[in-house]
């Protein structure tokens, strides 16, 4: 970098010819003056006044005479109540500093200038999780500032190994991303490749770390996500001890998490927490979860259109008076339920919270009831259909909600025109691409494929007890998580 | 990538040509059917089938409805099974769904000289289910579509409900389309159950038997604990046994079965052992009847030879009367001497063996039975 000598006059000139709005402070001080530049959205004014200001004022008035200049390592060092200050001549820099929130002080006859942090940025405060809610765990979850969601993680990691690399990425957002990671347990090729793929980012700007996340993974094209999401901090700690790296990015409240496999999608931090029996009943829970929010409506269709002869008797007539006025065939059926059902589900994401009941009922007496007696659906259908979307709120981590919600209705089509055997094709596609997929260069599918029986079993019994060793299939450098046997 | 997508591309191929929407068949546009009869009279076949009627959101069946009964028959008559059934087809505005078929039944007449010919037909006949009840009938079948039931079920149902439930509690033993096929085929003799109507109920009746695939006999269900001790998975039977003026009452099962066979000298031999559980439920009078040692003893004795005359006479009219294995004896000789079994005339030996039958008989008390009950 070339170092420019600092001139006040010239670097004042062009911010005033950039036109933002920025405040600032002069201050005459012995045979020059000081300038103090910042923007009051960014600011903490308090601290600037009582700590930057007020001892700068008094430094000016008492202890120059006409013949001192004022230093900015001077006053740096001796004047301002500050802890987190840097000196630098660059006056190229000075305007990026100011769009930062930083507060930048030029002194007339010095070639270098402070820059003092006194951040300060509207952030709500740390509450409860909204997409991983917890019964027993910590409730403390990430917020909308950076900062913050740091303090949460190193207030949990007292971790000298703990490594936090900062980045900033966006050319005009200049948005603060944080790579964190712990040392000497972490996967040294999942560190670098993810270091890598942030450095090698050119964007306007990031949003969240969803904007983020599109960057960083192997492919953007692929249904399923190959990073996670997390919300609380103790999961994040949880994440950081089993060798996983996380990315932190200010403005968003939600940290992602790499390498990611798909059972991993079933696990929630309460598993940690509860007896591990509960552990496994609930993951059995998920699993059959899963398969009944893919398949539940597929086999309805393949049933009532293909295969009548693999339900008994007596239900396959119940089934017909069930469908004995439905005017569409179960296909189109299935689909037009799926298709209400989703747009329920989006029309309630999405209402203000006060409508979002009303709109449950009314939904629930237009489908539920009127369209019954109107003979538009088959009841089984639709009550196929509210399992479905019961069951897919089951999973722990909402991120494979969406696949589902997209590979049902494939499922459906496959179902429809093929009937089981489509059900089994698009299954098989389905399972072959998982088992080729990869996070990070962690196989996607581990521990199931390539098989672990360590891995597989506390896949559905964990107990940090009983698990000595962290997943093997994320290959980390220290193996041992514990010594200590329940 | 290019390969793969080509083979996916292949995948799907074969996926429409092995079936598509095409195949689909509609639950709602079908006709379900529940029972099939097959009747011979004058030399010509008829197929009757019990379809149930399908009325939008009756809840499923028995529960309303309102007025009329639940199922229609439809009947076809040719001149044999193809034709009858070609003349049932075309009465029918709805393809005819076989998969729900939980009863076949095949009147005494037809039954006599055409069972195999049917049963070789149903083996093919991919519609029906693996499990379908198949029995015979000597009653008018119009006789059996009239019959009543509160609940308005298909008859069809009610039948095979009737068999599993038999099944279940040891009162009748399990037989399936494939045994009797294989009977057939290595020309042993086999049993169907036989079912009448007893006042407008339907109750199982017997076991009418097969020898050579032709209906030679009756064994009634009263006559049949025998053959039910050699047969069925857990069979149970009530006894009651006299004396000192009064009686008791117990529940014998069978316990274990163990039948073997030795081949000496040309002689084929059978150790028949079956070990049965009393279980004494009831007894007429407290007094006289004290339930000591000794008693028991005596009722287990009793009890002993009653069961072990039961199965003899069981044997004795499968060797004699009906003069065919539908005990499986042959079966259980095939599995210990497989190449004497090939070589040999099974239909002409099995009346010559010698077939040793031992009983035991493990008595107890009911621990619900009251000794103070006035």
């Amino acid at each position: 970098m070339i170092t420019k000598k600092l001139k006040m006059e010239t670097i004042l000139n062009e911010i005033e010819a950039e036109g933002f709005a920025l405040s600032q402070r002069s201050l005459a001080c012995g045979r020059g003056s000081i300038e103090i530049l910042y923007i009051q959205q960014l600011t903490d004014r308090a601290s600037l006044m009582d700590f930057v200001i007020r001892p700068l004022s008094l430094y000016a008035r008492q202890e120059f005479n006409d013949n001192h200049n004022p230093k900015a390592k001077t006053i740096a060092r001796d004047v301002l109540y500050v802890d987190d200050y840097k000196l630098h001549t660059d006056g190229s820099d000075v305007q990026s500093f100011i769009l930062d929130g930083m507060t930048v002080i030029l002194l007339s006859d010095d070639d270098e200038y402070i820059v003092v942090n006194l951040k300060k940025v509207e952030h709500r405060s740390i509450s409860d999780p909204m997409i991983e809610y917890t019964l027993r765990g910590p409730r403390d979850c990430f917020v909308e500032n950076l900062d913050a969601n740091l303090s949460l993680i190193r207030y949990r990691n007292k971790d000298a190994k703990l490594r936090v690399c900062q980045y900033n990425v966006g050319k005009r957002t200049n948005t603060s991303v944080a790579l964190l990671y712990i040392e000497d347990i972490a996967n040294e090729k999942v560190v670098s490749l993810m270091k890598k793929r942030i450095q090698a980012i050119d964007v306007d700007g990031i949003g969240d770390s969803g904007e983020l996340e599109v960057f960083l993974q192997n492919s953007n094209l692929d249904l399923f996500p190959q990073m996670g999401m997390v919300e609380r901090s103790d999961m994040a700690q949880h994440l950081l001890h089993e060798g996983k790296v996380l990315v932190l990015v200010d403005g968003s409240g939600l940290v992602l998490s790499a390498p990611k496999c798909f059972p991993e999608f079933f696990f929630s931090c309460d598993d940690r927490y509860d007896n591990m029996y509960f552990g496994l009943f609930m993951r059995i829970l998920r699993y059959a979860s899963f398969f009944i929010a893919l398949y539940a409506t597929s086999f309805f269709v393949g049933i009532s259109e293909f295969h009548i002869d693999a339900i008994p008797s007596r239900y396959a007539i119940s089934l017909a008076e069930m469908r004995a006025s439905v005017p569409f065939i179960p296909l189109v059926g299935a689909l037009l339920v799926e298709f209400v059902v989703e747009l329920l589900r989006e029309a309630l994401l999405r209402v203000p919270k006060q409508i979002g009941p009303a709109v449950g009922i009314v939904s629930a007496i237009v489908i539920g009831q009127a369209a019954i007696s109107a003979g538009i659906f088959s009841p089984l259908l639709l009550i196929l259909s509210s399992v479905s979307l019961l069951a897919s709120f089951v999973m722990p981590d909402f991120a494979l909600i969406n696949p589902i919600r997209i590979l049902k209705f494939i499922g459906i089509l496959c179902t429809g025109f093929l009937g089981f055997y489509g059900l089994i094709l698009f299954s098989c596609v389905l399972l072959i691409h998982l088992v080729s997929i990869e996070s990070f260069g962690v196989p996607y599918f581990a521990p199931f494929a390539p098989f672990n029986r360590y891995d597989f079993v506390r896949s559905f019994l964990f107990n940090i007890s009983i698990s000595p060793y962290r997943p093997k299939y994320l290959n980390v450098k220290d193996k041992k998580r514990t010594k200590t046997r329940g | 990538m290019f390969r793969s997508r080509c083979k996916l591309i292949v995948l799907l191929l074969v996926g429409f040509m092995l079936t598509g929407c095409w195949d689909a068949a509609n639950i709602s546009s079908l006709d379900l059917a529940t029972m099939v009869i097959l009747e011979k009279q004058e030399n010509k076949f008829s197929f009757t089938v019990e379809i149930v009627k399908i009325s939008p959101q009756s809840g499923g069946e028995g529960s309303g409805g309102g007025g009329g009964k639940k199922q229609t028959y439809l009947t076809g008559t040719g001149e044999d099974f193809a034709k009858a059934r070609r003349a049932l087809d075309i009465q029918q505005d709805k393809p005819l769904f076989l998969g729900t078929v939980r009863t076949l039944v095949i009147t005494g007449e037809a039954a006599a000289n055409d069972l195999a010919e049917y049963l070789f037909r149903l083996r093919e006949n991919q519609e029906y289910r693996q499990k379908v009840s198949i029995v015979i009938l000597h009653d008018d079948p119009k006789v059996l579509m009239k019959a009543e039931n509160e609940a308005d079920q298909p008859i069809g149902f009610i039948i095979d409900d009737t068999i599993r439930t038999g099944q279940e509690k040891g009162l009748t033993c399990a037989v399936t389309v494939e045994k009797y096929i294989n009977d057939i085929l290595a020309k042993r003799g086999f049993i169907v159950q036989h079912i009448g109507l007893v006042d407008q109920e339907i109750r199982l009746d017997g076991y009418s038997v097969f020898r050579d695939a032709k209906l030679v006999g009756l064994i009634r269900v009263e006559e049949a604990s025998g053959l039910l001790y050699l047969l069925a998975e857990r069979p149970v039977w009530v006894y009651r046994l006299p004396g000192d003026g009064g009686f008791i009452t117990a529940e014998v099962k069978l316990n274990k079965r163990k039948i073997k066979s030795t081949y000496q000298d040309g002689r084929i031999r059978f150790q028949v052992q079956l070990a049965f559980g009393a279980t004494i439920q009831y007894k007429s009078d407290v007094k006289l009847f004290p339930l000591n040692g000794q008693n028991i003893q005596r009722y287990s004795d009793e009890l002993n030879q009653v069961l072990s005359q039961e199965v003899r006479t069981a044997i004795e009219q499968s060797q004699n009367t009906f003069q065919c294995d539908y005990l499986d004896f042959g079966e259980a000789f095939r599995l210990a001497y497989p190449d004497e079994f090939e070589r040999m005339d099974w239909i002409a030996e099995y009346p010559k063996t010698e077939i040793d039958i031992s009983t035991t008989v493990d008595i107890s008390v009911s621990d619900k039975l009251d000794i103070e009950a006035s």
